[in-house]
């Protein structure tokens, strides 16, 4: 996940020196910051809502800087710190977003009156079908299948096995796809 | 329709809206400061250590006052032993000494 530019060690490094924080934790949001919105706004799809939460994550991550101690990768304590968020807002919000119990075709419809929602009806179903899987699983699914992250890495930002994660893609999977055929 | 022959990312966000974010997040984080983590410094042994004594003293005067009325409510039951076996005593005593009407009526008119 590390690109060019950004040397994750000398990035760690200069966390710890106050002097040179600022600078390296800056570094930091032009690195992760469109990662970490585009994960967000694929489990919320509210722009809005999205742009408040990459903002709380990143504020929280720097008042929450010296519990790094590198151990694990940049990305890695960002990621934990977004899906905390996320699922603490999604939590929160249960009765006023679109869940698994809103009617068939809310979602889609909601998607499609959305002005920063391009896609078409067929893309919008498949949102409302991965949007009706359980928070957990929508969360290996989207990381699988849209960020295509290795499970191993999955593994560490979720806390589980990667047994348990290809099993929870793969049922994932056949839920979409027998979701968006029963709606042919 | 396969999962795969769906658009990727069929969602957009406002023109310039990244670079907008970064100056955002950035302006934020600079006007407050990381909370500093609790460090256990050798500074802290002192207090660490006077808490240590105020509550050595504190279980010491316990242990006295317990220690005290333990004693206490030991003497108590020594005195009570000690009363009941006088009391038990007297009884015997006068049992074995009472003297009765006419002894009583002897010793008053000296008649034996």
């Amino acid at each position: 996940m590390t690109g060019k530019g950004f040397n994750e060690k000398e990035i760690t490094e200069n966390l710890r020196d106050e002097s040179l924080r600022a600078a390296a934790f800056s570094a930091i949001v032009n690195r992760y910051s469109q990662q970490i919105y585009w994960h967000i706004r694929r489990m919320v799809l509210s722009h809005d809502d999205t742009n408040d939460l990459v903002q709380n994550t990143f504020i929280k991550a720097w008042t929450s800087i010296d519990n790094f101690r590198g151990d694990s990768k940049i990305s890695t304590w960002l990621y934990r710190i977004a899906i905390n968020e996320t699922l603490n807002f999604l939590g929160k919000n249960k009765n006023n977003t679109v869940s698994i119990n809103s009617p068939e075709g809310a979602i889609a419809e909601q998607l499609e009156s959305d002005i920063h929602f391009n896609g078409e009806r067929a893309d919008a179903l498949l949102q409302e079908a991965i949007h009706r899987l359980p928070e957990k699983q929508r969360l290996a699914f989207n990381m699988k299948y849209y960020e295509e992250m290795k499970y191993e890495e999955m593994s560490e930002i979720l806390g589980t096995s990667v047994g348990a994660l290809k099993a929870s893609y793969h049922i994932a999977v056949k839920k979409i796809e027998d979701y968006i055929n029963s709606q042919d | 329709m396969r999962i795969e022959d769906h658009n990727k990312n069929p969602f957009s966000t406002p023109t310039g809206y990244f670079e907008e974010l970064n100056t955002r997040i950035i302006g934020a984080t600079s006007n407050s400061k990381p909370i500093a983590k609790k460090n256990f410094v050798i500074g802290n042994w002192r207090r660490v250590l006077s808490y240590a004594a105020m509550l050595a003293i504190v279980a010491l005067i316990a242990g006295e006052l317990l220690s005290e009325s333990v004693r206490k409510n030991g003497n108590m039951a020594t005195v009570q032993e000690e009363m009941s076996d006088d009391n038990e005593f007297y009884d015997t005593l006068l049992e074995n000494y009472t003297i009765d009407d006419y002894t009583f009526y002897c010793c008053l008119t000296e008649y034996e």
